[in-house]
């Protein structure tokens, strides 16, 4: 049996369909919220965003165009801009710019090459906190094209901005991710081996 | 391609299964792409570990309860409005009744059957017509006119006329008599 599309479940919810609300609901909560929580790092703003995009849903109001994109890039567009809301208000996005300073200066587990070294938990770890401490325009795109694996014309919905943007951004993410790893794996030596982005773009 | 070429194709080139031709001529592209594959192998793979990490299970019934909650909200308020609804427009179409008896000219009908009208007893007892509450005791004439109108069956409820039950909003057509100064003095249902 096919599944229903996300526009034909938002039709039944508009009709009071609860089990299509569910289904709905099922299917886009875990990107939603892992996408928050990518941004973030913090479950219970992650939990209370994902709520608000699905109440924002059940709102009779609600502004979904079909003709504006997917209805899946509209929830993760009201995620956004929950987060840059949450970012406004709490000023968290400087704590971690801080926090990725600090991090900067911490002893990391990488001990060989560090893109080998992503082969194992030890790496993944480095990545993670490395994708935490991107600037968040970076952090994003990385979150939506990367580990939620969204296109870039999708992505381009979802952060208001052109593709072309979506693949420059994503292209000068994975070189400071790059940077940032090479960086802890020369700790110490403060040299930049690896800079591609600043030399090429 | 110089390596500004090749690196303005990034990143949908990092990939490509097979050996670009510059990553074979340019060592320093080609480690620097293996590093960039690499990096976005360890994405996919972050991405996988974290595919099983998903919001609360309380949210959904949660959500779940605010969605009972707005269903039943919705449905009164539309049951409500609803209601409502009706007010604008049966004022809507009584006043579309009420125009088209004082503003319109009257047009005679092709048998136009002038009925001199003083009070409801000058009206011939079987003729149907039935006296309107306003209507002109001494008014009269013999320039008084018939018009043939549809009338929202809502406008002759207002009137005092009886009429079946049916739809407030339904037409229903009826012979109006018109005084010599153009106000209806009766009205008369047609079959």
């Amino acid at each position: 049996m096919v599944p229903d599309t996300d526009d034909e479940l938002l039709r039944r919810i508009r009709r009071g369909d609860e089990q299509a609300f569910v289904v709905l609901y099922r299917r886009l909560q875990g990107p939603i919220y892992r996408f928050v929580l990518n941004i973030t790092n913090l479950p219970p703003v992650a939990e209370d965003i994902t709520q608000e995009v699905f109440l924002a849903l059940i709102r009779e109001d609600c502004g979904f165009d079909e003709g504006r994109g997917t209805l899946s890039a509209y929830l993760f567009g009201i995620a956004r801009k929950l987060v840059l809301r949450h970012l406004e208000r709490t000023r968290t996005l400087a704590e971690q710019e801080i926090q990725a300073e600090e991090w900067g200066n911490q002893t990391l587990a990488v001990r060989t090459d560090p893109m080998v070294d992503l082969l194992h938990n030890e790496g993944l770890a480095a990545l993670r906190r490395a994708v935490l401490s991107l600037p968040r325009r970076y952090r994003e795109v990385v979150a939506l094209c990367d580990l939620e694996e969204m296109d870039y014309s999708q992505a381009a919905v979802v952060l208001d901005c052109p593709v072309g943007t979506v693949r420059s951004r994503l292209h000068r993410a994975r070189a400071l991710l790059l940077e940032k790893l090479q960086q802890k794996h020369d700790s110490g030596k403060k040299v930049h081996l690896l800079d591609p982005a600043r030399s090429l773009i | 391609m110089t390596c500004r070429e090749f690196w303005s194709r990034m990143p949908e080139l990092e990939s490509a299964s097979e050996p670009l031709d510059h990553e074979r001529q340019c060592a320093s592209c080609a480690a620097l792409l293996e590093r960039q594959r690499a990096l976005a192998a360890g994405l996919r793979r972050m991405a996988a570990s974290g595919r099983a990490v998903e919001a609360p299970a309380h949210l959904e019934t949660a959500l779940k309860a605010a969605f009972r909650e707005s269903k039943g909200r919705r449905g009164t308020f539309a049951h409500t409005t609803r209601a409502w609804a009706w007010v604008p427009v049966a004022a809507v179409l009584m006043a579309m009744a009420f125009s088209l008896v004082w503003e319109r000219r009257p047009r005679p009908l092709a048998a136009p059957p002038t009925v001199s009208l003083e009070a409801e007893d000058a009206l011939p007892a079987d003729s149907g017509f039935i006296t309107l509450p306003y209507a002109e005791a001494g008014g009269a004439a013999d320039d008084a006119d018939l018009v043939r109108v549809q009338v929202p069956r809502s406008a002759l409820i207002a009137l005092g006329v009886p009429v079946a039950d049916g739809e407030a909003g339904e037409a229903i057509e009826a012979d109006v008599l018109l005084g010599a100064g153009g106000a209806p003095q009766a009205v008369r249902l047609l079959p």
